[in-house]
């Protein structure tokens, strides 16, 4: 009976303490949305082709749904807001406990942050992830002085104090929370071209060396895909903002050449790809909306085929019904964006 | 007297050891973080000791409320906003003919960040403009600057100048309000 | 190692273990290593401080007891004690006066009342009590980890009967002792840590937070200095209890006392009888105070001559309390303060008791209640001293209370705490009330550890969620860790 007891009090106390941890939970359901994508991938299927690594230049251009239309190569975007290299490196490693794709597709864009951008990135980046000898070395990694290591692995220390400020989210999502990402893809409809007439290139810099720490976790990654029989591919996106220097583009080719890796940098691909500015940026020229999206995906999955022995899946029963549900998703969600655009000029359906 | 000494050794001992106190540093306060709204520092204050810009009358002082300063310049030719991550706001640069102004966002409140002048059009408060030498960036500012390579930086109060020389020409001129994370 | 800190939390988990699971004799041993290398977290040169206070009392308090206590044996007795208190005080008084002088220095943790603890205990050695002769178990006494931050301050004689051990496991000293530690860390971190803000913002700027925020900021810094304080020592008494260790109690609900002297019997109870037992008494029965008296009596008269000694005893001791807790002149005007109350309630007390005896209200409860508000307010104006920079601002700070009032724009808002803060701070005092006037009627009666446990799964969670702790407050130090 005491047994039984103690067994019940300690249950009880369990329970509410895991409720506690799920309502304090920020739930990223009405904004900053990029808290959800570290922890969506784990419910997605684990046989993706080709893997894309980085922060918003990797989950706001590319389109894993149309390089599924265009070409049957499955993949997923495991990127992140402000997503740092090192970030990168340990999702990336985290990703590969689950799956060994043919391709992984790094963005370099983050190769310039060598220094932590603060809390709020490190938890939306990482928190998601699934408790892991991995997670522990990545929030070891990234956590800057002033945190607490504990509370990425026990947040109700770091949210307790949301008590205060609990909103209809906190309830409405205490069970479920919805989808904001496509395949890791976070789509955006809208167009706000961009004004090349006041276009300014970026202000000198005394210093263009990329920093080391970048480098190290380039290297790690390097290693890592090779371990595993993966081919990484470097990619810049062709984004006109943030401004990316010639001279760090000079460093990643050199790269990528001294270890016979294909770096593309789709900037200077732009109008070969057809990539139109005046009609496929919804922040003029910082992120591509879903029709630039579907258009880098298009011309990058010809060069992914060009180079690599990707497999159409198009023709696998099981992967094609599966898709074949993520596409109604995804057009759905087109359409309702489309549709709020013509109406009220701005986008309300970011989640499904 | 042996008594006296005694008593002599214990006090210098006490003194001693209280001299030899090892200093632990203190933690330092840590900065509010946001949870999941947008990113909220602390209060700022225009720097209106530091460096200056004065463009046609108007003083665009770094870390002051970007709205009077920007109407009071004028219309800009374009204003670019750039999204922050992941949270609301946005960092805006008026674009003028003859310089730049970034702004940063705190509670709905834009505040001026960076000013950056475009050609040599412009000089700074002081009378240094692109195009002018190493020589006469020292004969305003003097010698107490930062160098990183071509990158001469002054600082003052909460501010910072910072010049780019390429072969003794001055290339680019820059003002920073150093924000507080 | 701070008491709330992750850190402190796996070192006590740790010695807890380990304590229950070596043989008994050598439990103390271990407590006497956890201790060690408690004060070595707070630097190695804290270490030496210690080490020296613990090496001159032990080999001091042997000699003296090697000494027979005669009349001729008397001077060398002495000059051995005196060596010892000149070297410690010497210590301590060198180090208060850096902590006060420098901004940088960082104060020696807890040297006040280690030291205070072991020169008791030489005081002791030397009225003939006998001394500990076995050299570690006495530095177990004189560093014992949990009394080291703040207290209370042990007399050897009560401590070493439970402190040695052998302590079997038991249950109910292991419950009771872990609700006393979460009931701890429920009044620091759910009340104290969360009106501090408050207090800090209120004694900044006595200028904008002058008239009625000025009492505010009093009544606030009580609740907050109260509720951390004995949040710390029910910390240090639980975690005893948990050892099968029994350690004095140090406060008996000090805000229901009706006059000072019973204030300062229920407040920081052993820090009182320290003064009493060790200062004041030998002070007011030496040569030179009995000559005082005498020269007193001559020049005054009997009543005088009565009074002077103990009133003058008051001030020092209340002078040397002040400096006790720094060397400030706040500090110095707060003891003064309490000294000069004490000696106007004692020259009161003859018209109170003509007032009760024309009146009769004594023992009622209405006014028993008037007794206790007014003590909580004097008590609440004279630790006032603590809270502001310096002695003036601290008048001026009375004084805006009548010239400039401020009672239009109040507002409890603006100051830190938000709405829910305070809300889960009153609700926390409430807790507290409640609790010690439940527990003062089950003194006797013991909770089974069942429902101890039930209590601490409560408690854990409260402090989880609505403790002031984590990124964005600052540093969970004690109030009185600083002493």
């Amino acid at each position: 009976m005491k047994f039984v007891k103690i067994a019940l009090l300690i249950l009880i106390t369990a329970f509410f303490f895991v409720a506690a941890d799920r309502l304090l939970m920020p739930k990223y359901m009405s904004q900053s949305h990029e808290g959800r994508l570290t922890r969506e991938y784990y419910s997605s299927e684990k046989n993706h082709s080709v893997i894309f690594i980085g922060d918003c230049e990797a989950h706001e251009n590319i389109s894993p749904a149309e390089l599924w239309r265009t070409y049957g190569i499955t993949s997923y975007i495991r990127g992140g807001a402000q997503q740092l290299i090192w970030h990168s490196y340990y999702l990336l490693e985290d990703t590969l406990r689950y799956e060994t794709p043919d391709v992984v597709v790094l963005s370099v864009m983050a190769m310039q942050y060598g220094e932590p951008r603060g809390e709020e990135y490190n938890r939306l980046n990482l928190e998601g992830m699934r408790f892991s000898p991995t997670k522990i070395r990545a929030v070891r990694a990234s956590v800057l002085p002033e945190e607490d290591t504990l509370s990425y692995f026990l947040p109700i220390l770091r949210y307790h104090e949301r008590w205060k400020e609990l909103n209809r989210d906190d309830f409405n999502y205490f069970f479920r929370r919805k989808n904001v990402a496509h395949n890791g893809y976070m789509m955006r409809s809208g167009v706000m071209a961009v004004d090349f007439e006041n276009f300014i290139p970026g202000r000198r810099l005394a210093d263009y060396s990329l920093p080391d720490i970048c480098w190290e976790y380039l290297d790690k990654a390097r290693e890592l895909c090779a371990e595993k029989g993966i081919e990484l591919v470097l990619v810049k996106a062709p984004t006109i903002y943030p401004y990316w220097y010639r001279e760090w583009d000079d460093q990643i080719a050199a790269y990528a050449d001294r270890h016979g890796l294909l770096y593309v940098n789709l900037l200077e691909l732009a109008d070969e790809a057809g990539i139109d500015y005046s009609i496929h940026s919804y922040n003029a020229g910082f992120h591509f909306n879903v029709q630039g999206a579907e258009t880098i995906a298009r011309f990058f999955g010809g060069i992914l085929t060009d180079n690599f022995n990707l497999p159409d899946m198009r023709g696998d029963d099981q992967t094609a019904a599966v898709w074949e549900r993520k596409l109604e998703a995804y057009d759905a969600m087109k359409a309702a964006q489309e549709r709020e655009i013509a109406e009220t000029g701005r986008i309300r359906t970011l989640t499904y | 007297m042996k008594k006296c000494l005694l008593l002599l050794i214990y006090i210098f001992a006490a003194v001693t050891f209280a001299a030899c106190e090892k200093k632990e540093t203190p933690v330092p306060d840590a900065s509010p973080a946001p949870t999941t709204a947008a990113i909220t520092a602390a209060p700022v204050i225009p720097a209106e000791d530091g460096f200056v810009y004065v463009h046609n009358g108007v003083r665009v002082v770094l870390g002051a409320p970007a709205a009077d300063i920007i109407a009071g310049l004028g219309e800009p030719r374009s204003v670019r906003e750039e999204p922050s991550c992941a949270f609301d706001g946005f960092d805006r640069t008026y674009i003028y003919t003859d310089f730049y102004v970034e702004t940063f966002p705190i509670d709905d409140i834009d505040y001026i960040s960076i000013i950056n002048f475009r050609n040599d059009n412009v000089r700074t408060a002081e009378g240094l403009y692109i195009g002018a030498y190493t020589e006469d960036m020292t004969a305003v500012y003097g010698e107490s600057y930062n160098r990183e390579q071509g990158m001469y930086t002054y600082e003052k109060s909460g501010t910072q100048l910072a010049i780019l020389i390429d072969d003794g020409v001055i290339v680019q001129i820059t003002y920073y309000f150093m924000i507080l994370d | 190692m701070n008491f709330a800190s992750y850190g402190f939390a796996a070192f006590l988990a740790v010695t807890v273990v380990l304590y229950y699971s070596v043989l008994r004799r050598f439990q103390w041993q271990l407590l006497l290593a956890a201790s060690v290398v408690f004060y070595a977290f707070s630097g190695w040169g804290n270490l030496v401080f210690i080490s020296v206070t613990v090496v001159t009392t032990y080999i001091t308090g042997v000699k003296i007891q090697g000494i027979p206590k005669t009349g001729e044996n008397k001077p060398k007795r002495r000059r051995l004690l005196i060596c010892c208190m000149v070297l410690n005080f010497g210590i301590l008084a060198v180090v208060k006066f850096l902590d006060a002088a420098a901004p940088n220095f960082v104060l020696t943790l807890g040297i006040s009342f280690y030291t205070f603890q072991t020169m008791g205990y030489i005081i002791d050695c030397y009225r003939g009590k006998e001394a500990e002769r076995r050299f570690f178990r006495f530095a177990l006494f004189a560093m014992f980890f949990p009394q080291l931050i703040q207290g209370p301050i042990s007399r050897h004689g009560d401590l070493s009967a439970t402190l040695y051990g052998p302590h079997k496991f038991n249950p109910q000293n292991f419950a009771e002792g872990a609700t006393r530690v979460l009931w701890g860390f429920f009044k620091k971190l759910v009340i104290a840590d969360r009106l501090l803000p408050a207090v800090g913002t209120l004694t900044e700027d006595p200028q904008a937070f002058g008239g009625v925020y000025v009492l505010l900021a009093i009544f606030l810094y009580a609740i907050t200095l109260y509720a951390d304080f004995t949040g710390g020592i029910d910390i240090t008494i639980g975690i005893a209890r948990g050892l099968g260790i029994r350690v004095k109690e140090n406060f008996d609900m000090p805000f229901y006392s009706k006059n000072i002297a019973e204030y300062w019997r229920r407040w920081h109870i052993t820090m009182g009888t320290w003064f009493k037992d060790y200062l004041f008494y030998p002070i007011s029965t030496s040569k030179p105070m009995l000559r005082f008296m005498k020269f007193v009596k001559r020049t005054c008269g009997d009543y005088a001559g009565r009074r002077a000694p103990v009133y003058a005893c008051t001030l020092i001791l209340w002078f040397l309390t002040g400096l006790w807790h720094g060397m400030t002149w706040n500090f110095v005007a707060w003891g003064l303060a309490n000294g000069i109350a004490i000696i106007i309630s004692q020259e009161l007390t003859p018209l109170y008791n003509r007032f009760h005896r024309r009146f009769g209200l004594k023992g009622t409860r209405g006014w028993n209640a008037f007794e206790v508000f007014r003590m909580f307010w004097i008590m609440n104006f004279i630790r006032s001293f603590d809270i502001y920079e310096g002695v003036g601002e601290t008048f001026k700070a009375w004084g805006s209370i009548v010239a400039r009032p401020n009672i239009s724009g109040f507002s409890l808002l603006g100051l830190g705490p938000d709405t829910a803060d305070y809300v889960v701070a009153a609700i926390g005092v409430a807790m507290m009330i409640l609790t010690g006037v439940v527990m003062r009627r089950m003194k006797t009666k013991e909770i089974p550890p069942f429902r101890h446990f039930a209590i601490c799964a409560g408690l854990a969670f409260v402090i989880v969620v609505f403790g002031a702790y984590g990124f964005g407050y600052d540093a969970t130090s004690f109030i009185y860790n600083q002493f």
